[in-house]
């Protein structure tokens, strides 16, 4: 039998549920609790899923692709740099339902690095006591990737979830799907950031110039930073505006497919 | 011009501009972007942390970095 074999990456913002699906996944007891900061190393294991040995990676909790301590950078460094062992066939980002619209950021930026990546929405439950209710079928076409909804703590929803990782790594197509498109921003630096990393990849290009690994050679590294000395780039500036711009088009997608009601009783 | 550590518990506001580049970047990326309607939900005594309340979450914060988040109240 051919040996096929998968790596999953589970991400998302701290204390959104990804240990809890790691252990209903894995059957491991890895600590898990109700407050942010508990895994601060990444964790692995590996399972079965439909005959594909999987290994499952666990990573500390981050809000976005900017790391700034060790724990996050971590956590980047196996999403973004394809040297990394542990650099994912898909990701998976946990979010916390009734934080949709701070958990979609980190999810945007994979999205827009052309990573393949599943939405698992957890936490549904608590997000329809507070009157959210979410479409999951518009959100899903909105971002252009899959969305499912599960519930990590009772073990629901996992194997919808692993049917659609897989699908997901045997599906080759193209993403063409972009939340933010930076070249529009920032204009046509990026194209001088990707011809020197020798690959089109906008977001890449621009995290890139924000100083961030994205497996580049130290050769590329320093012309990066030439380059970024020239134009006069301030890292903290494009950043801010990066996010704020990345921001205004989640709102947009999350008020097509978020509906807040008065929640009920009380 | 008030920044957030002088707005009353539950008076609704705007938030402004952040007077600090590192602390901008961690509170844009969570959700703290401009004009994000910010109410302030709990008070900490003798400057202790204060919880505010922005795009339906709580979250908590030194008061030192409250004083550098200016506002911009309603109806001002």
């Amino acid at each position: 039998m051919e040996n096929k074999s998968i790596k999953i990456v589970l991400a998302g913002n701290p204390n959104s549920g990804k240990t809890t699906l790691f252990n209903a996944l894995t059957g491991l007891k890895q600590k898990v609790g109700n407050y942010p900061g508990i895994t601060v190393e990444k964790k692995s294991a590996n399972i079965n899923i439909d005959g594909y040995k999987s290994k499952i990676i666990d990573l500390p909790g981050i809000y976005s692709l900017y790391s700034k301590s060790i724990d996050e950078k971590v956590a980047q460094d196996v999403i973004c740099n394809s040297f990394d062992n542990d650099y994912a066939d898909v990701v998976v980002v946990i979010a916390d339902a009734s934080n949709l619209r701070r958990s979609i950021f980190l999810l945007t930026q994979i999205i827009d690095l052309k990573i393949p990546v599943v939405l698992a929405l957890n936490m549904i439950d608590v997000a329809s006591k507070k009157g959210v209710i979410i479409n999951i079928d518009q959100l899903s076409s909105d971002l252009g990737i899959k969305v499912v909804a599960i519930n990590a703590r009772k073990s629901r929803g996992l194997s919808k979830l692993t049917h659609a990782i897989i699908s997901e790594k045997i599906d080759e197509s193209e993403k063409s799907k972009e939340i933010l498109n930076v070249k529009d921003v920032f204009g046509k630096i990026i194209d001088q950031v990707n011809d020197i990393r020798g690959v089109i990849n906008d977001y890449a290009a621009f995290l890139s110039l924000c100083g961030y690994d994205m497996s580049n050679s130290i050769k590329q590294k320093i012309e990066i930073s030439v380059l970024s000395k020239k134009n006069d780039v301030i890292i903290e500036r494009i950043q801010a505006k990066e996010t704020v711009r990345r921001y205004r088009n989640i709102d947009k997608i999350i008020s097509n497919s978020v509906k807040n009601i008065e929640p009920k009783g009380k | 011009m008030q920044n957030l550590s002088q707005l009353p518990l539950f008076v609704k506001a705007k938030i402004g501009k952040i007077n600090d580049q590192d602390l901008e970047q961690k509170l844009l990326e969570m959700g703290c972007t401009p004009d994000e309607e910010i109410t302030v939900i709990r008070k900490a005594p003798f400057k202790g942390p204060i919880a505010i309340m922005v795009s339906s979450y709580m979250l908590s914060i030194r008061y030192k970095d409250a004083c550098v988040i200016d506002i911009i109240e309603y109806g001002k």
